[in-house]
């Protein structure tokens, strides 16, 4: 029945030949006489599952078939009300029209003649059928114009559609559709993932400071820690922040060596070795600040057995109280807010490793990445 | 019952996931259609090799149906592994008769028995004459090998004693001193004859392989006669044939010569590769060879705690080479300051060593660091003067009994020798020069020699009040690149170009243990100071002085240069010059040589080291033997703007660059500009011919192999090319100024007495007279606001080094800080 009390006479069932709730013989067990060929009951229902690919002696020979003919029969009728269905099928309605027809809060009334073409594509496409109900939910609350009703108007035909046919039997058409599908999803995520990475690359979150742009770069080896590095805050972690030694990968390194000295600032200062750390570049980490002081560190590379020297860079660990404070009282409503604004209040004040080093306890993220990606050009 | 469709929408989720992450991994694409078959692996090559070898040798013992099997396998090798001398070789034989073939197994166990003999000689360890016999009766058994097998037979044989006898010859002519210019010069024709026969029939034969050995010896015997480029070449050649073939015995040999070229050459950079690519041969374990070679050359580079560290865990077990470890331990101990433990290492080396010669000098040195002068002087009179043909080891011998001398105050002897060392050594500088391509050869004055006999002159010189000489001898061995007579200052030169800045002109030697500051007024008086750091403390300072300017650190930044001020002007130099300064501006000419050509002067311009008024002009040594004529306002009168590079997107890589030549372009309504999409290699190459006044403003790139002594600058033109450093050499501009505001375009890589070897030192040996450049990477922006109060100033009829200062200062009030004012600087003479 139609929303308006109509049966629906254009779509016969699928078997014309007989009723259609007549069930055929799918039993493979039967005993019946056979042709030679489909005698074993697997190859005889595989045949009938690619019917549609089968030669023409091959479907002759299933159309003898007492057993096996009144089966292909029935697949024939309902390929047959398929394509005829897809054949004279209208294009799905617009998602409007769908809700108009749902008759939603703030939905139009529709004419009668547009009632009846949905509901006869409603009935005969899944797809809308799933999309009307969908369509039950009421949408997010600023799109609601007036007053929602008690309880939304169910489409007048809400008899569960019938399994459509290419669910039950194997085809072209099943085939085909699983194809769009598949196709539709993969597009979907490849568009998804566009936008988000489009969206991800705009205007960033963080506000992460980024280098000026330099009219080239140097040939630099030793990159942190340089220049001025805290000893230590209350801001930090408990555990503090470690000190780090980031240099530029060297081809065939084997290992690294940093050698760190410690002297009294001056140009000509040579100082004393205090530590020396060995190992991978992710291993040139030391876990604990050192004191207040000026320091030199010097970075080896091992290649075939032997040491590279990549040269040396000063820093100075200094308890400056001052950026201490600021550090301590940074704005932010968030912890994550505060972590950014000590990142911008280090790196506007000379401590690019501290800076780096803060932003590491960030969570992951484009930004945060790009920011610790940077490599100084001087 | 779910219906099928519910597992479709997973399952092309993560099929499109996967896509995705497939196009994430751009370099390692997951949809790949297939992978590139699989390299057949060297073991089956050389179970090829070894079975076409087996039939051949079954072949030329008469079994003549192994020839189809081994055609094919040939074929084959050549079609796998491009191997294709084997089918050369199997051809060869093909071509031979069987009694030619089974005469030649004959001949070739003749010719192993002699090389055998070879094998053994060297195993006992015979003395020299014993071996000079021995190498007779060898020879003559090759000649005899050689001539009697017939035009028509096996001739390979003959090649391989060819071969032999070649090496023989080769080596005798390296050792053999005593040799009189005849027999020499019979030696050599022998050799020719030995190489040419070698040669013709190896290349008959099709054999690639034995010609590896020919390569080497023709290259030992260029290096011998002084042939150095011809040398590197074929031992270069040598070493590529040894690496196709795997054959590293002779990989190893050719890296031992192209060694010894290198420590001829100074070329500090290339013998820390070619000992690297040594090390790699020896891995996992590294011989005494390669570990000496790697402590010399940290010893030569001033890290002689690091040698003595790797000498500690490197002790060789022969007696020979204990000796070479020990004084190898003792040179660390000595320039270490240990100087009692250092003499107790040489002691051990006896008199029978091979390097008792070098120990005895080594004892000399220290004796001398202890202050025991007439001792040192009889140890090195004792050691001789070494050979007349070696001007490296004359020359070590004539600095170091120099420098005994001056300590006992036999001052003009002293300057006597320490002259004819320096004249050998510029003469084998030229000679070098002459051979080989400059960017790979040093000034032997900085590393085979040492600015170290320099230094001591210079001082010889101070002391004995010669001041304006102590100049001349500084700048002759220091600006040789760039004065292009290669000929001596005399006083004269040096007065006039004194003259012809208000304030005269400083120059200094940086030494391995101390330095040297002389001073030149425009009047022609002179003075001079010693300073008490040497070329490691100097490095060290300029590199923290830098450092402290780049990270904008204003108080470390003046701390550290009153520190640098003080020992680089020590005494009342600095007063003296305050004191000429006066009120008005007026230019002292800076001659940084040296670490100190990285010295940031002018960020101690605002008062922090002289006065504001001195106007700082830089150049890393005497140009010229005069100046040009003081500089006219229409020096520049035609200029030509380039730059404003665009990407491959036609994206401007530089805003500020834009901005700039707009900027310039109005106020030189006249200039040509290329710039934008027009700034390519055509339009920079003409600019640079066409001798006008140059603006670049474009990115600039660094960088170079690890074995290069320049940096390897290119300027980035539109669309992604390139403009590298050898390209310009070609066609360097010989404006009156060029200004390049690009990154470091006044940088480059430290070669001890060469300075910094980049851009601008390409644009000044080119000929350009003035060049305004950066010390480090700049800023766009403030790249931009410097080149426009440039170009003000210099329309104001400033000349290029007051036009800079100006432009500095103009950076200043602006409130740029010193990372990005003082990082330009004027080279040149205005």
């Amino acid at each position: 029945m139609d929303r308006n009390g109509h049966e629906k006479p254009r779509f016969p069932d699928p078997n014309r030949d007989g009723p259609a709730d007549a069930e055929p013989n799918m039993n493979p067990q039967d005993h019946g006489p056979r042709v030679r060929k489909f005698q074993d009951p697997g190859a005889a229902i595989e045949a009938l599952v690619r019917w549609d690919e089968l030669g023409e002696a091959d479907l002759l020979e299933l159309e003898a078939d007492p057993h096996l003919g009144p089966r292909l029969a029935t697949l024939r009728a309902a390929q047959d009300w398929l394509e005829r269905r897809v054949a004279g099928d209208q294009p799905c309605p617009s998602a409007e029209e769908l809700y108009d027809y749902a008759g939603g809060p703030g939905s139009a009334p529709l004419s009668a003649q547009d009632n009846r073409r949905i509901d006869e594509h409603v009935f005969a496409c899944s797809a809308c059928e799933e999309l009307l109900a969908t369509l039950a939910d009421a949408p997010p609350s600023p799109l609601v114009l007036d007053p929602a009703p008690p309880t939304l108007r169910a489409p007048l035909h809400r008899e569960p559609p019938a399994l459509a046919p290419i669910l039950e039997l194997g085809g072209r058409a099943r085939r085909r559709r699983i194809q769009r599908v598949a196709l539709a999803c993969a597009a979907t995520l490849v568009v998804g993932f566009s936008l988000w990475m489009l969206v991800d690359g705009r205007e960033s979150r963080l506000q992460l400071p980024a280098a000026p742009l330099l009219r080239g770069e140097s040939e630099l080896a030793l990159y942190y820690p340089r220049g001025p590095v805290l000893e230590r805050g209350s801001w930090m972690p408990a555990a503090g922040l470690p000190l780090r030694f980031e240099l530029r990968p060297v081809e065939g390194a084997q290992n690294y060596r940093v050698e760190v000295s410690r002297h009294a600032g001056g140009a000509f200062d040579s100082g004393s070795k205090v530590t020396e750390l060995r190992g991978a570049l992710a291993e040139l980490v030391l876990p604990a600040r050192l004191e207040a002081g000026s320091y030199t560190w010097r970075a080896y590379a091992s290649v075939g057995g032997l040491e590279r020297d990549l040269g040396a860079r000063d820093f100075e660990v200094r308890a400056d109280p001052e950026l201490l404070k600021r550090l301590s009282s940074a704005a932010g409503s968030s912890a994550l807010e505060r972590d950014c604004e000590r990142i911008r209040i280090l790196h506007e004040s000379g401590d690019w490793t501290d800076a780096r080093e803060c932003a590491r306890t960030l969570p992951p993220s484009a930004e945060r990445d790009r920011y610790l990606g940077q490599v100084p050009g001087r | 019952v779910p219906r099928p469709e519910r597992f479709l929408y997973p399952a092309a989720l993560l099929c499109a996931a996967l896509i995705g992450l497939g196009l994430l991994r751009r370099d390692k694409p997951v949809l790949a259609a297939a992978k590139p078959p699989v390299a057949a692996g060297s073991d089956e090559l050389k179970s090829e090799l070894a079975s076409l070898f087996q039939d051949l040798a079954a072949f030329r013992s008469g079994d003549d149906a192994r020839l189809p099997a081994m055609r094919e396998r040939a074929a084959r090798i050549c079609q796998h592994w491009q191997r294709c001398d084997v089918v050369d070789i199997v051809g060869y034989y093909a071509g031979l008769d069987r009694a030619a073939r089974l005469r030649g197994l004959e001949d070739d166990r003749r010719g192993a028995a002699l090389r055998e003999r070879v094998s053994a000689a060297e195993h006992d360890a015979l003395d020299q004459d014993a071996w000079q016999q021995e190498r007779v009766e060898i020879l003559a058994g090759l000649e005899e090998l050689v001539g009697s097998i017939p035009p028509a037979g096996d001739r390979v044989p003959a090649a391989y004693a060819a071969a032999l006898a070649a090496h023989l010859r080769v080596e005798h002519l390296r050792r053999a001193e005593w040799l009189t210019q005849a027999e020499r010069e019979d030696e050599l024709k022998a050799l020719d004859r030995d190489l040419a026969c070698s040669q013709e029939t190896f290349g008959r034969a099709g054999m690639r392989r034995p010609r590896i050995e020919l390569d080497w010896i023709q290259g030992v015997r260029a290096g011998a006669e002084s042939r150095s480029r011809e040398a590197e070449s074929r031992l270069e050649h040598c070493l590529d044939e040894a690496r196709f073939f795997d054959d590293r015995d002779w990989q190893g040999r050719a890296l031992e010569e192209l060694h010894g070229l290198a420590v001829e050459a100074g070329d500090l950079p290339h013998l820390e590769a070619l000992i690297g690519e040594l090390a790699a041969l020896d891995a996992p374990r590294l011989t005494w060879g390669v570990a000496r070679r790697y402590a010399d050359l940290l010893i030569w580079n001033d890290q002689t705690e690091r040698a003595a560290d790797f000498l500690r865990t490197h002790v060789p077990d022969g007696k020979g080479e204990r000796d070479e470890h020990a004084l190898r331990v003792g040179q660390c101990l000595l320039r270490a300051g240990d100087v009692e433990r250092a003499l107790a290492a040489f002691a051990g080396i006896g008199s029978g060593s091979g390097c008792a010669r070098e120990a005895r000098l080594c004892e000399a040195r220290a004796l001398l660091a202890r202050g025991s002068n007439a001792e040192a002087l009889a140890r090195i009179e004792s050691a001789g003067a070494g050979r007349a043909s070696d001007p490296g080891q004359r020359g070590y011998w004539l600095t170091l009994h120099a420098e005994v001398l001056l300590a006992l105050g036999r001052r003009t002897q002293a300057i006597r020798e320490l002259g004819d060392a320096l004249e050998a050594a510029a003469s084998a500088q030229a000679s070098l020069f002459q051979e080989r391509d400059a960017s790979h050869t040093t000034n032997v004055f900085g590393e085979l020699l040492g600015l170290h006999a320099v230094e001591l002159l210079a001082r010889a010189e101070l002391e004995q009040g010669d001041a304006l000489g102590a100049a001349c001898t500084i700048e002759s061995a220091q600006s040789s690149t760039l004065h292009k007579t290669q000929a001596k200052f005399s006083r004269g030169d040096m007065v006039a170009w004194a003259k012809h800045f208000e304030l005269g002109l400083l120059t200094w030697v940086v030494g391995a243990n101390e330095s040297l500051v002389v001073y030149v007024a425009p009047d022609g008086s002179a003075r001079g100071e010693k300073i008490a750091h040497g070329r490691r403390a100097l490095q060290e300072a300029v590199r923290r002085m830098r450092e402290a300017v780049l990270a904008g650190d204003e108080h470390r930044r003046e701390s550290l240069g009153g520190e640098l001020c003080a020992a680089l002007l020590p005494g009342t130099l600095r007063e003296e010059l305050v004191a000429r300064g006066g009120t008005s501006p007026a230019r002292l000419c800076f001659l940084l040589h040296g670490p100190l050509e990285a010295l940031p002067l002018e960020a101690l311009e605002d008062g922090a080291w002289l006065t504001e008024t001195i106007v700082p002009v830089v150049l890393p040594g005497l140009p010229e033997s005069a100046p040009r004529a003081a500089w006219e306002a229409s020096d520049a009168l035609r200029w030509r703007l380039l730059g404003d590079p665009r990407g491959t997107e036609g994206e401007h890589l530089l805003p500020g660059a834009a901005e700039e030549l707009d900027g310039i372009a109005q106020l030189r309504p006249e200039a040509l500009r290329a710039s934008d999409g027009a700034f390519d290699r055509k339009q920079l190459t003409a600019a640079l011919g066409s001798g006008d006044c140059l603006h670049i403003a474009t990115h600039v790139r660094h960088g170079g192999s690890l074995e290069s002594r320049t940096d390897e600058a290119r300027f980035v033109l539109s669309d992604g090319g390139e403009f590298g450093i050898d390209e310009l050499a070609g066609s360097a501009s010989s404006s009156a100024l060029v200004v390049l505001t690009g990154c470091e375009t006044g940088g480059g890589r430290f070669a001890d007495s060469l300075g910094l070897r980049g851009l601008a030192r390409v644009f000044l040996e080119g000929g350009t007279r003035n060049l305004v450049a950066t010390s480090w990477p700049v800023e766009d922006r403030w790249a931009r606001s410097f080149a426009l109060a440039l170009h003000r100033s210099l329309a104001l009829g400033f000349a290029p080094s007051r036009a800079c200062a100006e432009a500095r200062r103009s950076l200043r009030a602006q409130g740029a800080p010193s990372s990005e004012w003082a990082a330009f600087r004027l080279l040149g003479q205005d």
